[in-house]
Order: structure tokens, then C-alpha cells, then sequence
């Protein structure tokens, strides 16, 4: 399986998301690029120009609205078909992830501490003539929500039917709150260091934390009752679960910063395959020259996109033998 | 009445010669007194054999006094050593009172633990531990079930484990000394004291232990193991310590002869007092020495009560052989000038006899490498030639062989330099990493065998590897080749009856490798001492199949459990050998019903898992089939109202030419 090599920044990736017919692959970098291509060629269609670092993105299920986080203290709304920038949302910190709800209505973003504010997740909503029409709104949004804590938010993600909002911290918890009253509902504290990303599987049932104490674990989404542990040999940036297969995939390695300081560092950071069951290790998927930030499968599950340090974005398409591979209890045993 | 020219000497031999005696006597005093003897009575028995003691007048009382301090103790035979008394004090010792024997209360035996039970496993399976953080697993290497834990214990060790050569103890450092696990539950057996100890040595034998801390002085201990009891103290470099957890390569600081009987070590220049008129010469006095102690005395007095002297002494190596032979101790000795060579000569201990020395001209370096058997030692010669005006370094191999009448030599030319050399354990075959002293790429792999003319024959040479290190198999016939300074080390498993390569690995990050003791399984690791990345071990079969790998976090250490040599006598092991076809049947078919349970076992627990985890997906399924409806609601669609994309192949021809092709 020969891989689409997706290059036009020139700085690393910070995520990648593909649109709900998984035609369109949007990634956001570091450069203050975001672009936009077509899965099944690896063409670039067109690009949303930024003013900083752009740290998280979202398409809407229509493909017609893109929101953006933004270094520069701003999350953005966008019209995916003209490139035109319809809404900013100013904040007095960095925006670390952002992430719309179901039907698009509404949007969740993520801020930073400053010595001023506390770290929280802010909600706002969309109202209707923002996606009837592509004028500029330039009237000053106002969070509907906002949910404050004092450990440092790395990820949050909506929870099923818009009705909670889940979130990894810094100190390794994972904390679910109310999306309507703010009221936290309950935590759950596996990891023993930072978690860097969560993700949910397609029905939002599951969901799986990455995390620099070297291991990704996959929990129910309700309850956040612990299922299953992945052990990598490195800090894990991210996972993703398979929409097709009982698989996992997960990846990370030493950050940029860390590198020197590990005696004759690999050349090699693979995307790892787990058994979402049986949690063992199924294979690696070599490729990136660095640590790789952010993983995603594609819709049908049939490919999924790797995003790195190294400013790449590869795009894999499974052989038949993978996707016709017995998942189950009397498959292969590696 | 004055007394004092007279003495009393007892424990003389008890003889009917007692002229002869009489004039033995008046001899030694002599000739190391210079007193003479004007009467000597010797009282006799009724059948004129001596009651073993003399009385002896001198001409003045000074001679007298200068018998006592001459001959006081002297060895007159091996039974008889002399106690001689003055007669002034006679009368003390007529009125001695005897007190009263006191019985010492006897302690009570404390029964030590059973130390080797371990090989008694009905598997016979072999034991290796792994420190992590400071928890320390031990593990049976099982190879059908992966690596079984049989203990555990955290907080075990404040720095490091190893264990005692024979396997006997595993040992683990604190800031008070050492402390000493084993038995059935692996638990402590006892410690021995030394305050911030750093490095450890064992006898070959297991019969004593030597600690070094990193003080100035009295800084090497010597415990016997059995007793527990501190037997010596010395001062070796303290820099020594403090260098580097391996000593710096100064470590271990003595060498021991096979047997425990000896131990030795070079010349401290510390031990020179530099404000001494003599100092210079005191410290080529000290160069020049090979200090050899005496450890079956408990007092570890020197042997022959003073140092060796050898003039330009550089190296040693004690014989390891495992025969009943008596110890002996090949040495360097170099010479600066240009007429005189530098030359290797083997010593015989105790009778301190020179059995075989061998000269060396124009030698830049000479080293030492016995075979583990002590057949053969090999003598690595490194001398400067010029070729192309360009000065390169070429190595000569002379190799001792040992179990020869009249010791011959035989020369092994090698027309670079040997970078590594490695005798093949039970075996009559080496190794050597040999090339160009200019290229550091351009590695050649050698196996040569010594046929029985003595001749060194090249089995094969493996050219232009990038290579640095060799590791026998401990039963010989195979051996890994890696190159530790690739990020990635590439490890080569060599078949040396066949003189091929049999299999391939790669195991990133690796610092550290070890064989098991039976030449079976191969561990190579990343010790948490060297890297901070991807601790861990794995374990090859020797024909370099990856059997198991294993990442453990901030794992420092992976040693294999030593099993002492066997009790089985030559024939006994020939026996065994005739009968393996038949044994061969039987463990197969063992092997392949556990191997069958085993993977039964497996798939029963995959099954297990998988319908646990199938329950939640489908209360899940079910959770999510009650959503759905208000999931549409907020979506706006239905999932099933999905345009699915379909990218289609057409082909289309455009044009259609037709050409001839000639043949």
C-alpha cells in the first residue's frame, strides 16, 4: 500500500480530519496554512490562510462550515467552498482544540491558561444566517457556556447526542461535564501523565485516550468505565478506532525538544496497530521522520491519514488482506 | 644464683639420637645467635628416646636473651616449632594457677537455606531477573508460555543486581553493603557490611567476595562467603571506584587463580610514600611487583611473604582451567630498549617455577587471552610496519598450547590489526575482528581452528562488516556478531561447524546482550544505564529467531541465573549423549502436547475476552438504537441517506497503432 504523500507545509501537522463522505482531507499545521485535498488522488484543492499557528480544525457533517483554532488567540469560522472567513471569535488565549457538535449548531473550544484566566472549554452557537449566507459577521460572539478548571485542558470532545462534553487534562484525568449546566459528572484517573488527545469511535459509544505515560486506553463513553490498555514503547500523541475493523491505531515518539537528550535517536516514528480486543500488537506502519501528532481514519475505514512533526501528511489505503483479515477470536495470533 | 644464661626449649623432636640432635642444636645457635652452648641436657626416657625439650646454658646471659629472640618460634621440622622459656622465669610458670576450663556455650546451627534449588526445576528451565526502577522480577525463561514470574520483590536494590558465578545468591546494593537473596523464596540469606559499597568481585569458586568503596584508604574488603567474616583489607586507586560502575575497566583490582587458592593483583603506586627520601624508587619497586596472597591462610599473608618482583611488568592473567592442575599465571614483561625483548613467561604456583617463557621483539602491545578450558593462551602482538610510507599496526597471534608436552607455540599472522579476539568456550576455535587501523568501516570476521598438528587453520573470513563485538555461545558452535555502535544493531548469528550465517536480527537501541547458560537463547537489551528509550529486552533462539520481546520502563539490568558446572563425570555426560536420539523422541512429543495446551489455552482466553467485550458492544449497539431517533433530530439526516462516493476505473482507448517488431 503505497501511501499519498500529502506535502505543502512547512511546518509540523497539527491535525487532520476527513469530511463525513471522506472525499475531502483537511489538515492544519503549524505554518498558519490550513488545506484542503482530495482523498482519492492526493490533489490539493485549496487552502484558508491564517495569521498563527493553527492548532485544531472541524468540517461540519454538510462540508459547507470549517472552524479553526488559532495561536493567535482566535477561533475562526469559515466557508469551506469559497475560502472566505464568515466569523472570529476572540478569546485572551491561545485556542488548543475546538470541535462542533452534532447538527453544527454549536462549537466547543478550548483555552488556555494565562496568568488572568483559568483553563476552560467554551460553547458557543451558531446562529442560522451564518450558514445561509457568506457575509462577514462582524458582531462580537458570545460564549454561550463557559466551563472553567484549574488543571490545564489538552483535548475536548463532544459526548453522545451534544449531552456532555469529555476532556483530557494535563495531570492524566479524563473529566466529563455537563454541556448544558457546566456541572462535572465525573472523572476517571488511569494515566499517570498527560493525555494529549482523546477520540471517539464513530458511534461515540467508545472512546480512547492517548497519553505520554506510553499507553492509550480505550473507555465507555457514558460511564467512563476502563475497557482495554495499548502499550507502546513511547509517548503515544494519538489514536484512533477503526470504523471497520477491531483494530486501534496509535502513535506518538519523543517530542522535538526531548530528542537530544535520548542517546542516537531512531530515523523511524510508526503508526502502531493494536487488536482493540485482544490488546496486542498487530503491526507498524513505518514512514514519518518525526514524532507524528495526529492520526485519523478514514470514514468507511478503509485508509487512514497520519499526520507529523515533520510537516507530512500520508495517506494510507489498506490492502485486501488487511481489510478482509479474521479480526476475531480465531484470527491470527500476531 | 643467677639464672639467666639458661633457657628451656621445648617441643624438639622426640628421637633415641640424641647426639645427633645435641650437635643440630648447638649448630643453630650458633649460627643464628652466635651463642655458645657450654652444657645442653637433655632429659631421656628409660629406652633413651628425648622427652622433647632441652635445657641449654650460654656463656653470658646476652647470648641467652639473643636465642630467645632469634629462635623463638623457629620451624626446626614441620611438627616441631620452638618455644623456648629463660629459666629466671621458670618459677612463674611452675606456680601458674590452672583456672577453671569455661565450656564457650555453643551457638546454635543455624541451618542455611538450601541454595540450589532452582536446578531442580522438572523442566530444567533456566532463570534470569530484570531490574526496573527499583523492582526486581525473576523470571523462568519458558519458552512456550513466555517468561513466568516466580518472584518479585520492589524496593530490593538501591543501585544494582547481579549474581554470585555460580548462581547461588542474587546480590543487591544499599548504602550499608551488600545483601545476599536466594533460596526457594528468594529471600535475604544475609549481608555483609561496607559502607557506600560500589563494585563487587567474586572468586571463581563462589568461595569469597571482594567490595570496594570509593574512600581513600583500607577501601577493598575481602569477605569469605561461607563465614561471612571480613578475611582482608586493602587500598586500591580510589579513582578506580569512582570512575564508572564497571571500574573503568580497573576493576576487577585482583585476579584469582582457578582454584580460590590464590589471588593477585598488580603494583599501587599509591602505596609509595612520596615524602620518603626513596619514593622514586619505591614507586619502580612498586611497578615492577606482582603481589600474590595466599587465601588459604586466614590471615591472606603474601605468598612467599613478599612481592613478586618481575622488571617491566605490565599484565597478568591467571589460568582458568577447570583440571586439578596447580595454578599457573601467564605475565608480560616489556623492555625499553631495542636488545633486549619483552617476553611472556607462565608461572607455576606454589612452587613459583617458570615452566615456558617466549620472547616478543619490536612489540608495541602484548596481550593475553586464555581459553576458558586453559588449553590454549593466546598472545596478541601488535607491531608498527610501514607500508606505502604510511605506518600501519599489524597483529601476530602466538598461541600456547598448554595440554602439550614442552608447551609448543604456534604463530597466527594477520596482516591488519585485530580489534577483538575471542576464544570459542570448550573449544579449539576463535574469533577475531580484524582490519586496515585507517578504516573504521572496513571490518573483517575470522574463524580459525587449531587442527592437532597445531596448526591454525582460517575456517573462513566474512570481508568488510561493520562490526565490533563477538559473543560466544557458552556451549561454543554458535555465536552472535553485532555492531554496538549502530543505532540499531544489526545482530548476526553465526553457525561456527558450518562456518555460516544462520540468522538475522535488529534490535534497536541495544546496549547490553547475554547468552543463557546453556547456549540456547540469546537476550540482547537496552539497559535504562545507557539509554533512557525503549528499556527492554528480547530473547533470540540461537538460530536468531525472535522468541519474545519485553519493554520494561527504566529497566537497568537482565542477567541470566549462572548454573555451577556439573557434577556429572565425563562419562557420565557420554552416556547421556548416546542416549539423546531416543530422549530426543520423547521431549518432542512433551514439548508438542504443551505446545498444543498452550495455544488451547489461548485461543479459550481470546475467546473469553472477545465475549466479554462483544456484551459491551452490544449493550452499546442497543444505547445507541435508542439515540438514533433523537441523533436524526439533531443531525438533520439519517446516516443511511448517505451519497456514497464511488470512484470508478475507465478505460478508454484512445488510439490503436500496430508496428512490426523485428526479430
Amino acid at each position: 500500500m503505497k501511501p499519498f504523500l500529502l506535502h505543502a507545509h512547512t511546518k509540523p501537522i497539527s491535525w487532520i480530519k476527513f469530511n463525513r463522505e471522506g472525499d475531502l482531507i483537511f489538515v492544519a499545521s503549524k505554518d498558519a496554512l490550513v488545506t484542503v485535498w482530495h482523498t482519492h488522488n492526493g490533489e490539493l484543492l485549496g487552502s484558508y490562510q491564517h495569521s498563527g499557528a493553527v492548532t485544531c480544525l472541524d468540517v461540519d457533517d454538510s462540508t459547507t462550515r470549517l472552524i479553526t483554532a488559532c495561536a493567535d488567540q482566535n477561533a475562526y469560522l469559515w466557508d469551506i467552498q469559497t475560502g472566505k472567513l464568515i466569523c472570529q471569535y476572540s478569546q485572551s488565549t491561545p485556542v488548543r482544540s475546538i470541535q462542533f457538535a452534532e447538527g453544527g449548531n454549536l462549537f466547543l473550544c478550548v483555552t488556555d491558561a494565562s496568568y488572568k484566566n483559568t483553563p476552560s472549554i467554551q460553547i458557543y452557537s451558531i446562529p442560522k444566517e451564518l450558514y445561509e449566507s457568506n457575509k462577514p459577521c462582524e458582531k462580537k460572539q458570545i460564549a454561550r457556556l463557559k466551563i472553567e478548571q484549574d488543571v490545564k485542558i489538552t483535548h475536548a470532545v463532544w459526548g453522545p447526542l451534544n449531552e456532555t462534553i469529555i476532556c483530557g487534562c494535563v495531570d492524566g484525568s479524563i473529566r466529563q461535564y455537563d454541556s448544558t449546566s457546566g456541572q462535572c459528572l465525573g472523572k476517571s484517573e488511569d494515566h499517570h501523565k498527560d493525555i494529549i488527545k482523546i477520540a471517539l469511535s464513530k458511534d461515540k459509544m467508545l472512546l480512547i485516550s492517548a497519553s505520554l505515560d506510553n499507553t492509550a486506553k480505550l473507555y465507555e463513553t457514558k460511564t467512563l468505565e476502563l475497557l482495554k490498555t495499548y502499550k507502546s514503547n513511547e509517548p503515544v500523541n494519538t489514536a484512533a478506532i477503526s470504523p471497520y475493523k477491531n483494530h486501534i491505531v496509535l502513535a506518538g515518539g519523543i517530542a522535538a525538544q526531548d530528542v537530544t537528550l535520548s542517546l542516537g535517536k531512531s530515523t523511524y516514528f510508526n503508526s502502531k496497530f493494536f487488536h482493540k480486543v485482544f490488546e496486542n500488537k498487530l503491526g507498524e506502519v513505518r514512514g514519518h521522520f518525526g514524532p507524528i501528532h495526529i492520526l485519523a481514519f478514514t470514514p468507511d475505514g478503509h485508509g487512514f491519514a497520519s499526520g507529523g512533526e515533520d510537516g507530512y501528511v500520508r495517506l494510507h489505503y489498506f490492502d485486501k488482506d488487511v481489510l478482509e483479515m479474521n479480526d476475531g477470536p480465531d484470527g491470527p495470533m500476531d | 644464683m643467677d639464672l639467666s644464661n639458661v633457657i628451656a626449649v621445648d617441643n624438639l623432636p622426640i628421637t633415641n639420637k640424641v647426639e645427633k640432635l645435641e650437635v643440630v642444636l648447638k649448630q643453630l645457635f650458633k649460627l643464628k645467635a652466635e651463642a655458645n652452648c657450654i652444657v645442653l641436657q637433655m632429659p631421656q626416657e628409660d629406652d633413651g628416646k628425648t622427652k622433647g625439650f632441652a635445657f641449654c646454658e650460654f656463656e653470658t646471659a646476652k647470648m641467652a636473651d639473643k636465642v630467645i629472640k632469634e629462635l623463638q618460634g623457629h620451624v626446626l621440622s614441620k611438627s616441631n616449632k620452638l618455644y623456648i622459656v629463660p629459666f629466671t622465669e621458670f618459677d612463674k610458670y611452675t606456680n601458674a594457677k590452672e583456672t577453671e576450663f569455661k565450656e564457650t556455650p555453643l551457638v546454635p546451627l543455624k541451618e542455611r537455606e538450601f541454595l540450589r534449588g532452582w536446578l531442580q526445576d522438572e523442566q530444567a528451565r533456566d532463570q534470569f531477573l530484570v531490574r526496573h526502577y527499583d523492582t526486581v522480577g525473576f523470571f523462568w525463561n519458558d519458552v512456550l508460555n513466555k517468561p513466568q514470574l516466580a518472584h518479585r520483590h520492589e524496593k530490593m536494590s538501591d543501585s544494582r543486581v547481579i549474581w554470585s558465578p555460580y548462581g547461588s545468591y542474587a546480590v543487591t546494593w544499599h548504602d550499608k553493603g551488600l545483601g545476599f537473596w536466594g533460596g526457594d523464596k528468594m529471600t535475604t540469606q544475609f549481608s555483609l557490611r561496607h559502607q557506600n559499597v560500589r563494585l563487587v568481585d567474586f572468586s571463581p569458586r563462589e568461595s569469597f567476595c571482594i567490595t570496594m568503596n570509593e574512600n581513600v584508604e583500607d577501601n577493598v574488603h575481602v569477605f569469605d562467603l561461607l563465614t561471612q567474616k571480613k578475611r582482608a583489607t586493602f587500598t586500591a586507586p580510589h579513582g578506580i571506584a569512582k570512575s564508572s560502575f564497571d571500574g573503568g575497566g580497573k576493576w576487577p583490582f585482583f585476579k584469582w587463580s582457578h582454584d580460590d587458592k590464590y589471588m593477585a593483583r598488580l603494583g599501587n603506586p599509591n602505596e609509595a610514600d612520596p615524602r620518603a627520601p626513596n619514593y622514586q624508587d619505591q614507586l619502580r619497586d612498586l611497578a615492577n611487583s606482582l603481589f600474590i596472597y595466599d587465601m588459604t591462610d586466614p590471615n591472606v599473608p603474601l605468598f612467599n611473604k613478599k612481592p613478586l618482583r618481575i622488571e617491566g611488568l605490565r599484565e597478568f592473567a591467571w589460568m582458568p582451567s577447570t583440571g586439578n592442575k596447580s595454578p599457573v599465571l601467564a605475565y608480560v614483561a616489556a623492555s625499553d630498549s631495542d636488545t633486549t625483548p619483552s617476553r611472556v613467561a607462565l608461572l607455576e604456583l606454589p612452587r613459583n617455577k617458570e615452566i615456558r617463557t617466549q620472547p616478543f621483539f619490536k612489540a608495541i602491545n602484548v596481550k593475553l587471552v586464555w581459553s576458558d578450558t586453559g588449553d590454549y593462551l593466546a598472545v596478541l602482538v601488535d607491531r608498527e610496519v610501514t607500508i606505502k610510507n604510511q605506518k600501519t599496526e599489524h597483529t601476530t597471534v602466538e598461541v600456547f598450547i598448554m595440554n602439550q608436552k614442552g608447551i609448543p607455540v604456534e604463530k597466527i599472522e594477520f596482516d591488519d590489526k585485530i580489534y577483538e579476539f575471542k576464544w570459542e568456550p570448550k573449544g579449539k576455535r576463535f574469533s577475531a575482528i580484524h582490519g586496515d587501523a585507517h578504516s573504521a568501516l572496513k571490518r573483517h570476521l575470522s574463524f580459525y581452528e587449531l587442527k592437532n598438528n597445531n596448526k591454525g587453520v582460517c575456517l573462513k573470513k566474512f570481508e568488510n562488516k561493520t562490526i565490533d563485538k563477538t559473543f560466544w555461545s557458552p556451549r561454543g558452535i554458535n555465536c552472535v556478531v553485532a555492531n554496538m555502535r549502530s543505532a540499531s544493531v544489526p545482530l548476526e548469528f553465526y553457525d561456527v561447524d558450518d562456518v555460516e550465517m544462520v540468522g538475522l536480527g535488529e534490535h534497536f537501541g541495544m546496549t547490553n546482550a547475554q547468552w543463557d547458560p546453556t547456549g540456547r537463547y540469546f537476550c540482547s537489551y537496552v539497559s535504562a544505564h545507557f539509554r533512557s528509550q525503549e528499556n527492554g529486552y528480547i530473547l533470540w533462539t540461537f538460530l536468531g529467531t525472535k522468541i519474545d520481546q519485553t519493554t520494561f520502563d527504566k529497566m537497568y539490568e537482565f542477567e541470566w541465573r549462572p548454573r555451577p558446572p556439573t557434577l556429572l563425570t565425563g562419562a557420565d555426560l557420554k552416556k547421556i549423549q548416546g542416549k539423546l536420539p531416543q530422549l530426543r523422541k520423547e521431549y518432542e512429543k512433551e514439548r508438542s502436547a504443551a505446545q498444543q495446551k498452550v495455544s488451547q489455552e489461548v485461543l479459550k482466553d481470546r475467546r473469553r475476552k472477545w465475549d466479554e467485550f462483544q456484551n459491551i458492544i452490544k449493550r452499546l449497539n442497543d444505547e445507541y438504537e435508542q439515540m438514533k431517533n433523537k441523533l436524526v433530530e439533531l443531525r438533520g439526516y439519517r446516516d443511511e441517506d448517505l451519497v456514497s462516493v464511488k470512484v470508478e476505473m475507465v478505460e478508454e482507448v484512445v488510439s490503436r497503432e500496430e508496428e512490426l517488431v523485428e526479430e
